[in-house]
């Protein structure tokens, strides 16, 4: 590859600095929550634990009896579609199990 | 990977470290962990409210049923059971993890169900000791309330637990049964052997 084309790789990657600092959306906050659960889970994590992790992690720094109700309202509905949807091509799904590229995005682990 | 790319992902001030996707391992652990503890907190909460003045020794199949139904519910309590210690051992001295761990010893008074539970779990776990219940004192009025009931020692509750677990299908509370106590060495399997 030549000197010009390394110029003009420069510019496409630092062409994401123009993409706007809003504030991230609530599916990137799952994704990120959804990737930290499963990249870092001592096995791999079945659909439905992933669902209460999620859950649990919405409920107030005090936990009473009273939470059952939104702890079940926290629960995330359709929870396969937004495994896929909020983790883009970085997991998948095997018999009920959420799995990561690992190998690809922590090499270094 | 192009060495351009490798630069701009890898650059400590550059616009990728800033990110949100940033991940500080120790930290994720400790958050996974205080989930864990959260999740107990939760379940043993319910428990507590769900069977209050009822203590265990005048359990009914009918309660152990439900409250091994409820058990079966909550899908994480295995992975929390069985991974809370390895998720805090990888964050050593995170802070609020040793509060949580008072709390769910707090919420695991005699008069809950999980009491009975966690009592080996918690010594080789958490390093804590629960409470135990304190025997009614002898006396004329109340001597018919000082019989030990036979039949519900630790490892009777234990095998009871279980049984109904297995006969009732509940693979994933059965699993969790096994994990608690350690002393039970035998494998969880599928019909097909996984």
């Amino acid at each position: 590859m030549g000197e010009g084309s390394n110029a003009s790789n420069h510019r496409d990657l630092y062409g994401f600095r123009e993409i706007p600092a809003t504030a991230p959306s609530l599916n990137s906050l799952i994704g990120e929550q959804i990737s930290k659960l499963v990249l870092f889970a001592r096995r791999p994590l079945k659909v439905l634990e992933l669902q209460h992790a999620l859950a649990i992690q919405d409920l107030p720094e005090t936990l009473t009896p009273s939470m059952e109700e939104p702890f079940n309202d926290s629960l995330i509905m359709n929870m396969e579609r937004r495994i896929i949807h909020c983790g883009r091509n970085l997991m998948e799904m095997r018999g009920h199990r959420v799995y990561s590229h690992r190998t690809y995005i922590l090499p270094s682990i | 990977m192009h060495q351009t790319v490798r630069d701009f992902f890898l650059r400590e001030d550059g616009y990728v470290a800033n990110l949100m996707f940033r991940i500080n391992e120790r930290e994720v652990h400790a958050n996974i962990a205080a989930s864990c503890l959260r999740y107990l907190i939760f379940c043993a909460s319910h428990n507590s409210e769900q069977y209050p003045l009822l203590l265990i020794n005048s359990w009914t199949t009918a309660h152990f049923e439900a409250y091994l139904q409820y058990l079966d519910q909550r899908p994480l309590i295995g992975y929390a059971l069985r991974y809370l210690k390895d998720h805090m051992d990888r964050c050593l001295g995170a802070a609020g993890l040793p509060d949580l761990v008072a709390r769910l010893v707090q919420a695991l008074t005699p008069n809950n169900p999980a009491f009975h539970l966690l009592q080996c779990w918690v010594v080789s776990h958490l390093n804590e000791t629960l409470i135990p219940e304190p025997r009614l004192p002898h006396s004329k009025t109340n001597e018919s309330l000082t019989v030990y009931t036979p039949g519900l020692t630790p490892d009777g509750l234990r095998n009871r637990w279980l049984c109904l677990g297995a006969r009732m299908g509940l693979h994933r509370v059965v699993e969790a049964l096994l994990i608690v106590d350690n002393r039970i060495n035998i494998e969880v399997k599928n019909k097909d052997g996984g």
